[in-house]
């Protein structure tokens, strides 16, 4: 459904990503792991069209998209949510959700798809009127999930989900993004420092190191691996 | 709750333009019709502003060259005898079209750079006027026959009531919602699937409009000045200053702005001459530091 072939992509002078490739099925839920600075969030980065490639293709149900700008991917279905959650924190709960539906499809199925939403996060449901600073962490994320959600994406990509929250509430985050993935059959990617909980969650995963893909293969297989237990679990 | 807010908006809107209105017919006198126009244009020219900079976060030091454009075409295409009206909308027009021309390419620089661009711009405009058009520009006789700054007051009173219902429904809209969102946050917004550069060059088209029609108006009552007077770079820090006075994003604020700067500069101006700018340039800095949100900021505190 979508795949990235032999991606270069620099930030300056600096190259961040090497002959990158890889892929997603329809369905399916792929973790991209990976120390800091590795090049996970740039790897978003490059589907979502925030960064342009150098080199490569990034393609998306048999269309070539990496030139596209990140606007008109959300309208093909490409969802980003944002690192740190990138809510507008002066603004109500609701006008957060309405500016996922931003884009002219998405706008038409509005209604319905709040609805929906509403029913993943019955807490956002209560705190619509709320400024979305007033929210607790756990809280924000679960709204920057539905905002992107509210956009109907076929592909939803999630940059560090964890960050800055209590691990009991992680662990919610990430059961309700695999409900969504299991339920509506969402392809997902996600990206994770927490290598763990990122593995026991997704389908496959891809390894990265210094900008470059290392390794992929199942969740399971990763888990169990030697080399992903000394480098990334701290077992071993 | 939203709905009661929004009436109660409209209600202080609409007293505070009649009562406005009401003033001269019960204080006569060149001198209070003038403040009360006065008052009316920088209402328009704060608003002009607050579009761009208050709602969408661009900070646009160029509106002097818009407001300049405005008046020397509506003054020109009203002195070759057209009717007024005809003359403001062209005027506005023409401020629109120096938008696209100029504005547009300054919108590829970002935040502090689009500013110093903007600045650029307006500079630029004041000095080619300057050289270009050194004199004096004297309304004819045949016009000067039927001036009367009444009507004049009330025209700009009509423009600016004008002015700030577009304001407002700007502010309740989808393009008012996109605005604030690129104001919040460029790339959230991008992520949101907004497109933030044609929001942004839809956002400079109004407010620069705008800035057109309150340089027409200037043109329409002062009987003769310098060229280059509406061009000076008063008309593009002024705004700034009357829109964070009364808090920048909302559409009362620009009006209470307005207000307090029009007194303010009278009292000022008349006992201190230029060190007024000197005491315009601490008030910006205490309401920056103290008052973040404006005026209209302490009632929501």
């Amino acid at each position: 459904m979508l795949s990235l072939e032999n991606i270069d992509a620099y930030y300056m002078d600096f190259q961040a990503l090497w002959d990158v490739s890889m892929y997603v099925e329809k369905g399916e839920m792929v973790a991209i792991i990976g120390s800091n600075g590795a090049g996970k969030s740039s790897l978003l980065k490059i589907i979502s069209g925030f960064l342009k490639p150098t080199k490569g293709k990034v393609i998306f149900n048999g269309i070539e998209i990496q030139h596209a700008e990140p606007q008109d991917r959300v309208e093909m279905g490409i969802s980003l949510i944002p690192e740190g959650r990138r809510l507008f924190s002066d603004m109500t709960v609701l006008e957060n959700l309405e500016l996922g539906a931003y884009t002219k499809k998405a706008r038409k199925e509005k209604d319905i798809t709040l609805e929906w939403v509403f029913q993943v996060f019955p807490r956002i449901k209560e705190r619509i009127n709320q400024t979305a600073r007033t929210l607790s962490g756990g809280e924000q994320q679960m709204l920057a999930i539905a905002r992107a959600l509210m956009s109907r994406p076929k592909v939803l990509l999630v940059d560090e989900a964890s960050l800055g929250l209590a691990p009991i509430i992680i662990q919610t985050i990430y059961k309700t993004i695999q409900e969504i993935n299991r339920s509506l059959q969402m392809t997902i990617i996600i990206v994770e420092q927490n290598v763990r909980l990122a593995l026991e969650v997704v389908n496959r995963g891809y390894i990265i190191e210094n900008g470059r893909i290392v390794g992929t293969d199942t969740a399971d297989a990763l888990l169990n691996s030697e080399d992903v237990k000394k480098a990334y679990l701290a077992l071993g | 709750m939203k709905a009661r807010r929004d009436i109660k908006t409209i209600l202080i809107l609409v007293i505070s333009i009649v009562f406005v209105g009401l003033i001269p017919l019960f204080i006569k006198g060149e001198y209070v019709l003038n403040m009360l126009f006065l008052l009316c244009l920088y209402t328009i020219l704060s608003h002009s502003w607050n579009i761009m900079g208050g709602y969408c976060g661009q900070i646009n030091l160029g509106q002097a060259a818009f407001f300049g454009i405005g008046a020397l075409t509506t003054r020109y295409i009203w002195v070759a005898g057209y009717p007024f009206p005809v003359a403001l909308i062209a005027g506005s027009f023409s401020s629109l079209i120096l938008a696209c021309l100029i504005g547009i390419p300054t919108l590829r620089l970002r935040a502090h750079y689009f500013a110093i661009g903007t600045l650029g711009v307006a500079m630029i405009a004041l000095i080619t006027i300057q050289n270009a058009l050194p004199g004096v520009d004297f309304l004819p006789a045949s016009l000067m026959s039927d001036y009367n700054p009444t009507i004049r007051f009330y025209t700009a009173l009509i423009v600016a009531a004008l002015t700030i219902f577009a304001v407002y429904c700007i502010n309740n809209s989808r393009l008012g919602l996109a605005m604030k969102c690129i104001r919040d946050d460029e790339e959230a917004a991008s992520a949101t699937g907004i497109n933030v550069v044609r929001y942004k060059i839809i956002t400079l088209m109004l407010s620069t409009f705008f800035a057109g029609l309150a340089g027409g108006l200037f043109a329409y009552y002062y009987v003769s000045y310098y060229y280059y007077v509406p061009f000076e770079l008063m008309w593009s820090f002024d705004p700034v200053l009357i829109v964070f006075i009364g808090g920048a994003g909302t559409v009362v604020g620009p009006l209470i702005g307005a207000l307090c700067y029009v007194i303010l500069k009278e009292i000022f101006a008349i006992s201190m001459g230029q060190v007024n700018v000197l005491i315009f340039g601490v008030v910006f800095i205490l309401i920056v530091l103290f008052l973040p949100k404006g005026l209209i900021g302490i009632k929501k505190r």
